[in-house]
């Protein structure tokens, strides 16, 4: 069993500033930047980026044990943006229709693009787990075997949602 | 060796465990060392842009007021209908026909029973039959009742033609039965195709999501054939049925 990465700190008031300054020295970059990759909204994403750690506070003893703190805040502030930007769903669909309309006019069509704005932009059309398996695919790009243990799914499950999205967009997948 | 990927980088930045392979790659590869300095250089850009103190103090403000975010709606559901208007089609009469093992043609040891009943707007009712391919009428409906001498627990889950899972109840734990009686609801499966049922009943309590995820499992390795979707792999008693909707 992996040994878990942040050391387990006595109680009291300090204590958790303590920890907390770690989480925001070790993870606060990575975290605020997944928000703002999705979110594409710096307000917005500052407050999601506490969300996230607020739920690693509120789930202290659990975080602490995880053999890996940055993979569980990137699943959390995954799965935490994608339901915030369907709850915006109006905006997030203007968004996409408006970059459909660029993508036609510009040269170098989506090519133009950076690759992970492209993969952001073509979530709207999945559901949410495969939103969230393109995420930890593409961005992360953690394995198939990855993806599947990190969202509780079988290995087949992962890689038919991931063909799924490859052929309606384009992208590859690796098998 | 293949090039650290984006999370293992961002591991090694936060002193994770990353294995002394991919650690040596990376302090060698000028291509990896490019994206570790900018993960560092976006750990800097977020310090210089969000103080520590205006961080802790948002964290303690949304750890004391947490946001309600909506999940996402499940892919697919159950249609589940109240018990009052289940109970007016069905007449439920699960009689246990004991064989001599001591189990129930349905494979329940014992004197306990599941069976599953099929309603539809003209009133008459059917027994399902396990493992035999059976015929929906549209707006039919499915009970599933139960008759347990002593406390059992209950999963009901279903997969369709497309892989979509669904389950009674939806997720945490195994639903408790006792007595003679029926869920809480009856059932309409949506889409087309086949449906496939498992009941799974167990004496004691056990996790929507394992079920769930054997029968994902199970869809997987049958290649989305559903007539060959063999024994979950969870412990307890298992009842199969295959439906064939309108």
């Amino acid at each position: 069993m992996a040994r878990p990465a942040l050391e387990v700190i006595e109680g009291g008031k300090s204590a958790g500033r303590a920890w907390l300054k770690e989480l925001y020295s070790k993870y606060g970059g990575a975290v605020f930047g997944r928000c703002q990759y999705l979110l594409k909204n710096p307000t917005a994403a500052e407050d999601a980026m506490q969300d996230v750690f607020a739920r690693a506070m509120a789930n202290e003893a659990g975080f602490r044990g995880e053999s890996s703190p940055l993979t569980w805040l990137m699943k959390i502030a995954t799965h935490h943006c994608l339901n915030l930007m369907r709850g915006d769903k109006a905006g997030w669909k203007a968004e996409y229709t408006q970059q459909e309309l660029v993508r036609g006019e510009a040269h170098g069509g989506p090519q133009a693009l950076e690759a992970r704005d492209v993969v952001r932009r073509t979530l709207a059309k999945f559901d949410a787990e495969t939103q969230s398996a393109v995420i930890h695919y593409y961005v992360d790009e953690m394995t198939m075997e990855e993806v599947a243990a990190l969202l509780e799914r079988s290995v087949p499950t992962i890689r038919k949602r991931l063909r799924a999205y490859a052929e309606a967009t384009g992208h590859e997948v690796l098998e | 060796m293949s090039h650290a990927t984006e999370l293992s980088l961002r591991k090694l930045f936060a002193g994770e465990d990353v294995g002394a392979e991919l650690k040596a790659h990376s302090d060698a590869c000028d291509e990896c060392k490019a994206k570790l300095r900018a993960i560092e250089d976006e750990q800097r850009r977020f310090e210089a842009a969000i103080p520590f103190e205006r961080f802790a103090a948002g964290v303690e403000r949304a750890n004391r007021t947490p946001r309600h975010v909506a999940a996402p709606p499940p892919r697919r559901a159950w249609l589940g209908y109240a018990v009052a208007i289940a109970a007016g089609l069905l007449v439920v009469a699960a009689a246990p026909l004991l064989l001599r093992d001591g189990r129930h043609p349905n494979g329940i040891k014992g004197t306990d029973a599941i069976e599953l009943h099929i309603g539809g707007a003209s009133g008459s009712t059917r027994k399902a039959q396990p493992n035999v391919s059976e015929p929906l009428s549209s707006g039919e409906r499915v009970e599933i009742t139960f008759s347990a001498q002593a406390t059992r627990y209950l999963v009901a889950v279903s997969v369709d033609e497309a892989g979509e899972v669904a389950s009674y109840p939806e997720s945490g734990q195994s639903l408790p039965v006792l007595g003679k009686g029926h869920l809480p609801d009856s059932f309409e499966f949506t889409g087309h195709g086949f449906e496939h049922v498992v009941v799974v009943l167990n004496n004691e309590p056990f996790s929507v999501e394992d079920v769930r995820r054997a029968l994902r499992a199970r869809y997987d390795e049958a290649r989305g054939n559903l007539t060959q979707l063999g024994r979950l792999d969870v412990s307890g008693e298992q009842l199969h049925y295959t439906f064939m909707k309108p």
